[in-house]
């Protein structure tokens, strides 16, 4: 009995902490849609991908449906793939609708997990437009329930991601090693659009040779919902 | 709430008249076509056609008429309509004020008489309506929460019952079952999913993904609802009739019969010209076994007709009880299906579900069975008759069975068997698919008010049980009984002992049946109480098999599992008391418990023995001559003439097997000569034995290794065979010699001595005998 509260105890303290550095690290509201990567890039005519995710805070999410907006003369969907959200595997299943994608997960193999940030889905897309052209891309979520069917409110706002055509495009890795703070107001708005609670946003900048220079964005926290 | 349940029946029975005339039509061509007048009555044969399916309330339907064969003059073509209105000329239009089936009926007048008549129908449709709820139609597939519609909690809740972590109730578990496949899965997460990701109601496509002949499949579309919408249906790309249409929003489709293998059906329902949605199925083969498909759909109403003939034959001789209203609405229901099975079909629904239809069922029942069986009872009558005979006389012995019984009683009786299994197994395939088509309209209508029980009660469990089901258990009892029986293979043996035999020499001739596989028939019954042990296990196959392999009922019983458990209860119940009346009215579970009672203790598993005195085919006096013995066995003597004149002489015994004649033939030698066979061990040492063979016997061969041993054996003239093996040769050298009479020479074969001669080798030498 001794030795189990010895280990119950510093699970049970870790376990809002987790569950607030979850939060912290995407920092967004409670029922947002939105892209774990938001800015990412990708060659002229080749493929890239987004992946896409809720956040439900310190709330297991048992089903979530997001739609994913985008614009078909600059990206072409390939498909959405399924991702594992933590140690849990659900299933997703996607429909394309004109320019709009529906994703939907449903977790049918636990009713405590997954917590925090939630992924859905992996968008694989190939780049449509000419070196330099940004687009953009909107995550909106539709309905999230709790494993007992409660609804999670869905945020009211889409939230926004977009894609980079590159000449040459960098590892994620090299991006967090590259990256360069900045505080321009042009990219804190980009940047804003994506992460309207705040938090550090990487962006793709692509300079005059065509190369996506990674900019490093400081959002401001947010105590509640912009309106 | 029960006013507006009967209303409901009501008009479910109106809309099902309606169906079924257009089904009718249906029948003739595609679409709203025509259907032909009942031959009894008519000189002239009309073809009336609607130029929709399916109208607008108070939009005008073109009707038209015209006559297709050259009978009499038409003066008039008179219309009425199921509303009440009324028109004459060959080309109509109507329109109509309320919703709902409308049949329009059509008199071809020649000389003031009826000389002809025909009608189609038309769904009229009130567009601005909600004939989903109005008419129930099924929306909750997938629907496990019970609200508005199907959505992404349903999926939740789906995926966390094939997760393990939660539990459903049956009725959500059916409900769960999206793709109908019986297996709650992750295709049916898959598919919720689909839908919640949609934003709307399953696809119609997923209602059903493969169907079976005689099955029916349902389609609920959106696209149906317009007035203006058609159903057309391609299987392989050819155009098929069997479209029912009878409601809003909901058409259904009857897969046909004679399907090739994996065909493929298109279902388009378009709007105007312009497909809205359309349905993709697999359509199977048949299910049953052993038992073709049809070769074409044609062949196979004219199967049906054929049925329907018989039928009306055994009612009208049988009306067993009826009041004389009864029985002349049965011939006419009988009458009615000389001419056209869909006439008869369309009757027989009504009358089944009028105020006698239990006693109008009953003796329908009756008489099909006294029809499809009849050969079958008079046979299995006759088997039963010849087992009380035997049982009277006291169970046999196995020492005491004689040739003559097993020729008269037991071979018979199993003949009979086989018999009446494979006609059954006929018999089954018409009644099997008459009795998927009857239901199939009365399944459509109940299936659309899953929710009324007396409506379906009368549309569907009624007619289906009580007509349908005892017809399935009794088919499918002789289809069981076919199973078990129809391996069983009797077959005409004969042995003749020996072979070669000189002038006036003789040989025992022993006629045999073997009863191949009859093991298991009498393995089922080995214990005692076996007769009931039989029943018990058919009993059991008969349920099983009716569900498995009619597909009426099948789809039926699947409907009721999903949405009306009692009811499915209910049919489950049926089939079984059913399977039951079955059973004991079929004579040949008698003969088959009289068989494996009476004869499996008696019948040797290997073979019996015929009396050769009935079985073996004369001879020709220059062949030899026969004389019987009192076992059942003959002895055969070879003619006393020079060797030359008689070589040999053909013994055959013939006897019917139930596939047919069975012969069995056996040639003996009647010239042999003695030949003189010498042979040993001519080595250093003596230490090899050998043995010598001919025609598969040992001939020669010694006990301890000899120096010379001879024999003299008989051996037919001209070729034989002669084999020396070694059997010793602790050296494993085996010197061997082999040396024949002056009347055998030797032309062929290996060395007449040797040292190799050592176990397991053969020297072969071919012989010529004078």
């Amino acid at each position: 009995m001794r030795i189990r509260s010895f280990i119950l105890q510093p699970l049970l303290a870790g376990l809002p902490l987790a569950a607030a550095m979850s939060g912290a690290a995407h920092a967004q509201f409670v029922g947002d849609a939105f892209f774990v990567e938001p800015s990412v890039t990708a060659a002229p005519g080749g493929e890239g991908a987004v992946q896409v995710a809720v956040f439900a805070g310190t709330q297991a999410v048992g089903a979530a449906q997001v739609t994913v907006t985008y614009d078909p003369k600059a990206l072409e969907v390939l498909g959405v793939d399924p991702v594992e959200a933590g140690r849990i595997t659900t299933a997703m299943q996607w429909r394309k609708e004109g320019n709009v994608l529906h994703i939907v997960m449903v977790n049918g193999a636990s009713l405590s997990q997954p917590i925090g940030t939630v992924p859905l889905g992996k968008i694989r897309f190939k780049a449509l437009g000419a070196v330099g052209e940004t687009t953009e891309l909107w995550a909106k979520a539709i309905e999230i329930l709790k494993p007992n069917a409660e609804a999670i409110p869905p945020g009211l706002e889409a939230l926004k991601g977009d894609v980079t055509v590159a000449a040459s495009t960098t590892t994620t890795a090299r991006i967090a090693a590259r990256s360069m703070p900045s505080t321009e107001p042009s990219l804190v708005k980009r940047a804003l659009g994506m992460r309207p609670a705040g938090g550090t946003v990487t962006l793709q900048v692509v300079d005059g040779a065509g190369q996506a220079q990674p900019v490093q964005v400081q959002i401001p926290p947010a105590a509640a919902r912009r309106e | 709430m029960q006013g507006s349940t009967r209303r409901r029946a009501r008009h479910l029975l109106a809309a099902l008249t309606g169906a079924l005339v257009l089904t009718l039509a249906a029948c003739g061509g595609d679409g709203a076509k025509p259907q032909e007048p009942p031959a009894a009555s008519t000189k002239a044969v009309i073809e009336v056609q609607a130029a929709r399916s399916s109208a607008s309330v108070g939009k005008s339907v073109d009707f038209s008429v015209s006559a297709v064969t050259d009978g009499s003059k038409i003066d008039q073509y008179r219309w009425t309509f199921s509303d009440g209105q009324k028109a004459t000329g060959q080309r109509v239009s109507a329109s109509f004020g309320t919703a709902g089936p409308v049949t329009a009926t059509v008199q071809a007048i020649s000389g003031g008489e009826t000389v002809a008549e025909a009608s189609a129908a038309v769904v009229v449709m009130d567009a601005g309506s909600s004939p989903f709820a109005e008419f129930g139609i099924p929306s909750n597939i997938g629907n496990i929460a019970g609200n508005a519609k199907p959505g992404l909690v349903d999926a939740m809740r789906l995926a966390q019952y094939v997760g393990g972590l939660n539990t459903l109730d049956e009725l959500q578990v059916a409900r769960a079952d999206i793709n109908l496949d019986s297996t709650v899965d992750e295709a049916d997460v898959a598919l919720a999913m689909q839908a919640a990701a949609a934003g709307q109601e399953l696809p119609s496509a997923l209602l059903k993904a493969q169907a079976y002949p005689g099955a029916v499949v349902a389609m609920v579309s959106p696209a149906l609802l317009n007035p203006e919408s058609e159903v057309a249906i391609t299987v392989d790309g050819v155009a098929s009739p069997q479209v029912f249409r009878m409601l809003p929003g909901y058409a259904s489709f009857l897969v046909p019969a004679g399907l090739p293998r994996n065909a493929q059906a298109q279902v388009v329902v378009s709007v105007n010209g312009v497909a809205s949605d359309t349905l993709a199925l697999d359509l199977l083969a048949s299910l049953q076994p052993t038992v073709p498909p049809a070769q074409d759909v044609r062949a196979f109403f004219d199967q049906i007709d054929r049925l329907m003939q018989a039928q009306h034959d055994a009612i009208t001789a049988n009306p067993d009880g009826l009041s004389a209203q009864d029985a002349e609405q049965l011939r006419s229901v009988a009458t009615a299906g000389r001419g056209a099975f869909g006439n008869a079909r369309l009757e027989l629904e009504r009358v089944l579900a009028g105020p006698n239809g239990d006693t109008l069922a009953r003796v329908f029942q009756k008489a099909l069975l006294a029809n499809g069986m009849r050969e079958f009872q008079s046979a299995s009558q006759e088997v039963l008759g010849k087992a009380a005979a035997n049982s009277a006389a006291g169970p046999m012995a196995a020492a005491a069975i004689s040739p003559d019984q097993i020729c008269d009683f037991v071979l018979p009786e199993l003949c009979r068997l086989k018999k009446t299994a494979d006609m059954l197994g006929q018999a089954s395939t018409i009644a099997s698919a008459a009795c998927s088509a009857v239901t199939a309209t009365i399944f459509v209508a109940g299936a659309v008010i899953p929710a009324d029980g007396p409506a379906i009660e009368i549309g569907a469990v009624a007619a289906f049980v009580k007509f349908c089901v005892p017809i399935s258990a009794t088919l499918s009892v002789a289809s069981t009984l076919g199973e078990i029986v129809k391996p069983i293979d009797p077959k005409l043996y004969l042995t003749v002992s020996p072979l070669s035999l000189k002038p006036g020499q003789t040989a025992l001739v022993k006629p045999e049946v073997a009863f191949i596989g009859l093991q298991h028939l009498c393995g089922m019954g080995a214990s005692q109480g076996a007769g009931y042990l039989v029943k018990q296990i058919i009993g059991k196959r008969v349920v099983a098999g009716i569900l498995r392999s009619n597909t009426a009922a099948r789809t039926l019983a699947d409907f009721f599992a999903k949405y009306a458990e009692d009811l499915y209860v209910k049919l489950l119940d049926g089939l079984a008391d059913a399977a039951g009346n079955a059973l004991d009215a079929a004579g040949v579970m008698g003969a088959i418990e009289s068989f494996v009672t009476k004869r499996c203790a008696v019948v040797p598993a290997g073979r019996a023995p015929m009396p050769a005195n009935r079985v073996m085919m004369p001879l020709s006096a220059d062949k030899g001559s026969y004389s019987f013995n009192s076992d059942g066995t003959a002895n055969y003597s070879c003619p006393s003439a020079s060797p030359a004149a008689v070589s040999t002489a053909t013994l055959e015994a013939s006897w019917p097997m139930c596939d047919g004649l069975g012969k069995a033939t056996e040639i003996v030698g009647c010239s042999t000569s003695d030949v003189t066979i010498t042979m040993g061990d001519n080595g250093n040492l003596l230490d090899d034995i050998f043995e010598v063979i001919i025609g598969g016997q040992t001939v020669l061969t010694s006990s301890a290794p000899v120096r010379s041993v001879s024999a003299e054996v008989p051996v037919p003239a001209g070729r034989a065979e002669v084999l020396m093996r070694g059997l010793a040769a602790p050296d494993q050298v085996g010197t061997y010699f082999i040396t024949f009479s002056s009347n055998a020479k030797v032309v062929a074969g290996d060395a007449q001595t040797g040292s190799d001669l050592t176990p397991g080798v053969t020297k072969r030498f071919i012989i010529e005998v004078q």
